[in-house]
């Protein structure tokens, strides 16, 4: 019995090892989170390695007005991508990703984030 | 779009294989059997149709892989497949993905395949034989490289490296073989044309060599497509439930059929092909065998060119298609269910192993046959049955909806405005209409609530429980809703189970830290990733009496750090704290999301409006807490100490049936 729960435990580390097809992990501001104070970069951490020229992370206000600057691939973790913003008052921010993985996937998915006063 | 690419994806692979199969049939099988026979008609004429398929497969890869090249430039892109044709995006494709990349490999090595397949094509003798390897090798790396264009590409470390291998591997395999299927066709078609002359000798020797290579191709793909189901399906659940797991097991069936014809045509038709002359009859049966194969073959690159486009199930949301499925909780819980259970293993074994010697000894083989089946089956029930557990389609479904405060708190509105009138406001299913109905509502913040998976929560709370008056909710909360409420049920349960927050480490159930964003020094981060490099003390302090505290903390920082063990501040009322901070505060005080405190409030008992310090393990479970009189440095290295000594199982499973 051991044996058989040490071996299905196995797999599943072995499964989680592997990933296929990018998935957001976490983001900074948190996923649907409320911070305090305004962040000047909204980093996102992917489960899997992307395609820098083929990812956009778009960051839009309330009023549906584009506060992002420009997207840059963390330099040690091909897996992150860091999105510098405008200064940004208080208020609801939307994030919509679309990303590339390296086994040419293309996955999207959105996240809001608030910035309380 | 997505079948177009299926379509392209499995034309390039069965270009590549055919190219591949052909040159490995002519190198490996057809060369040597001729040369035993050197005096069979025919063989010149075999050996220029099958360079004419090598020709005709690396004509056709040429076409697909361009093809192939456009659409995955629309679909990275997202642009229309007429901006594939600029100069420009192709480019990037080429120049910065690896997908590129890999393709550019492959285009490379087309080049000097090219020659080298002139030249074997042409001349004669050694320098064609040599020019022959050559080509079998580069255009094998063509096959072995395809693997950088699919899930495998994915991995990362060790594992990612294995998985690559282990893709080649298989597709080296697979090229060798089912590459190999229209050339062994070719091959028996010659011998029927020339059935009088040794050339039916040379196909019966080519045959049993294509068969001893068949053999181990077939070996190979079975073990490294184990490794790569591993990687890409990883359980039972998700082989069961997700399109991805479905059509791997079509191709697996497709894949059967094939062995299986492969086992007919050699234990079967060949033998009958060993006398002088070659009968017809085992001739035809052998190719129209192949031809069959071949078809297919061709499905199974069908399916393969459709997995290559699915995500893998790992991760999809499996649908569990039965309505049992097995836990070994029952048998974990009981020792002696766990003796018996294994007692009736072996025997079970037994009635296997009797079956297994009826099938090799003849001898009395129905007595044996039927004793062995009805031990194997009869014995082998008795301890599945106590594993068998009632399943529903989203039992394995995992949570989207992370375990954070916030969704907690949003949960815990949920629970209060539809579940509070029969399971009470605590939640011990002590609600107003409680006494009224015909079956008592389930106490949520019992210790059965961790024996659910969270995909069985989520069943009821949707779908209600048809045996009693437990309604569903899917029609009046959204799924989202319905993942809170689980998320906050089971934060109040682990809360509430009599061994948990204790003043000290104890090895038993402890609950799950709800996440949540913090500030500290400008920077921003979560629980989680705190907690990635070790255990946190997670203290929540009102001002301006915990500035004392604070500051011893401040104070033992350093030391605790050296220990192992991280400091994190947050106020209990994030409002109140900035007004009254006196001064400032130590480093490791952050301010949190305003949600934070509030889930948190759930941990440190709702009667307790004081300070409350938490000792969080790495893994995420809240393994301690000091409500009344916070820890000196020396219970803290304790509590450390145990946390390291704690076996990694976090929560005992629990035994529960319905
Ligand atoms: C009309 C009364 C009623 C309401 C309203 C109700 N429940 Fe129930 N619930 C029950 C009863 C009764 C049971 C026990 C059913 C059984 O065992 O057959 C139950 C069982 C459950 C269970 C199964 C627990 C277990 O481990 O056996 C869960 C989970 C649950 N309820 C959650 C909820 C949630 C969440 C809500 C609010 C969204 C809710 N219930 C609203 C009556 C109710
Ligand atoms: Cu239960």
């Amino acid at each position: 019995m051991r044996i058989l729960i040490a071996a299905s435990l196995l797999i599943i580390v072995a499964a989680q090892a592997a990933r296929a097809h990018a998935f957001l992990d976490h983001a900074s501001p948190a996923v649907g989170s409320r911070v305090t104070q305004a962040p000047a970069v909204v980093t996102l951490w992917f489960t899997q390695q992307l395609e820098p020229a083929f990812s956009t992370v778009e960051i839009v206000d309330g009023g549906g007005r584009r506060v992002d600057l420009g997207l840059q691939v963390d330099a040690t973790d091909p897996t992150v991508l860091h999105v510098a913003v405008k200064p940004l008052p208080p208020g609801t921010y939307r994030v919509e990703w679309r990303v590339v993985s390296v086994d040419t996937h293309t996955t999207t998915g959105h996240f809001i984030f608030e910035v309380g006063g | 779009m997505q079948s177009l690419l299926t379509v392209v994806r499995a034309l390039h692979f069965a270009s590549l294989f055919a190219l591949a199969g052909s040159l490995a049939f002519m190198a490996l099988v057809a060369a040597p059997a001729f040369r035993r026979h050197p005096d069979a008609a025919g063989a010149e004429d075999f050996r220029r149709r099958l360079f004419r398929l090598a020709w005709l497969g690396l004509g056709l890869g040429v076409v697909s892989g361009l093809l192939w090249l456009l659409l995955e430039a629309k679909s990275m892109s997202g642009r229309p497949l007429a901006d594939a044709f600029s100069g420009q995006l192709l480019g990037t494709v080429l120049n910065r993905t690896h997908f590129g990349h890999d393709w550019e490999l492959r285009g490379a090595l087309a080049l000097p395949l090219v020659l080298v397949l002139l030249v074997a094509a042409r001349r004669q003798a050694a320098v064609a034989n040599a020019a022959l390897w050559g080509a079998l090798g580069l255009s094998a790396a063509e096959v072995a490289t395809l693997a950088g264009a699919g899930h495998a590409a994915a991995g990362t470390g060790w594992a990612g490296s294995l998985q690559l291998v282990a893709d080649g591997t298989h597709l080296l395999a697979a090229g060798a073989w089912v590459g190999g299927l229209a050339p062994l066709a070719l091959l028996l078609a010659a011998a029927r044309r020339n059935a009088r002359s040794a050339c039916g000798r040379a196909a019966y020797d080519a045959t049993r060599r294509f068969s001893a290579l068949g053999l181990i191709a077939v070996a190979a793909i079975l073990a490294t497509g184990l490794v790569n189901s591993l990687f890409l399906v990883g359980t039972v659940p998700a082989l069961l439930g997700t399109d991805y797991g479905h059509w791997l097991m079509i191709k697996v069936a497709l894949f059967a059929v094939m062995a299986i014809l492969a086992a007919i045509n050699r234990f079967w038709h060949l033998p009958q092909l060993a006398g002088k002359a070659a009968p017809a009859a085992a001739l035809r049966r052998l190719q129209r065998n192949a031809l069959v194969e071949v078809g297919l073959g061709g499905a199974v690159l069908l399916v393969l060119g459709a997995l290559g486009t699915m995500p893998p199930a790992l991760h999809s949301e499996p649908r569990w298609p039965l309505p049992y499925r097995l836990s070994l909780a029952a048998i974990e819980a009981s020792p002696q269910l766990r003796i018996e259970a294994l007692a009736a293993l072996a025997v079970a074994l037994l009635g296997l192993a009797a079956l297994g010697y009826a099938l090799v000894r003849p001898s009395q083989r129905m007595a044996l046959l039927i004793a062995g089946g009805f031990i194997f089956l009869t014995v082998g029930w008795w301890p599945l049955q106590f594993m068998l557990v009632a399943a529903y389609p989203t039992s394995f479904a995992r949570s989207p909806v992370p375990f954070a405060a916030a969704s907690i708190l949003r949960g815990a509105r949920v629970y209060g405005e539809n579940c509070v009138a029969c399971h009470g406001a605590g939640g011990r299913g002590d609600g107003p209409l409680a006494k009224g109905l015909a079956v008592a509502p389930a106490d949520l913040t019992a210790e059965h609530i961790f024996g659910h998976s969270d995909g069985d929560l989520f069943w009821w709370i949707s779908r209600g429980i048809p045996t009693g008056p437990m309604p569903g909710f899917a029609a009046s909360v959204s799924a989202q809703g319905r993942w809170d409420l689980i998320n906050f049920i089971r934060a109040r349960a682990g809360a509430a189970q009599p061994s948990a927050l204790l003043p000290g480490v104890t090895a038993g159930p402890a609950p799950l830290a709800p996440d949540f964003a913090f500030e500290r020094g400008g920077r921003q981060g979560t629980l989680r990733e705190a907690l990635a490099t070790g255990p946190v003390l997670l203290v929540l302090y009102r001002l301006p009496g915990a500035l004392a505290r604070l500051r011893q903390l401040a104070g033992q920082e350093h030391r605790l750090a050296a220990a192992g063990l991280r400091l994190l501040a947050i106020p209990i009322d994030p409002a109140a704290a900035e007004t009254d901070a006196a001064g400032p505060l130590p480093d490791f005080a952050a301010s949190a999301e305003p949600d934070a405190a509030a889930a948190y409030a759930l941990f440190t008992g709702g009667d307790h409006p004081g300070d409350c310090e938490f000792l969080i393990g790495g893994a995420g479970f809240l393994r301690a807490r000091w409500r009344d009189a916070p820890p000196d440095e020396a219970a803290l290295l304790t509590a450390l100490g145990r946390l390291a000594a704690l076996p990694m199982h976090a929560r005992p499973a629990h035994v529960h049936a319905h």
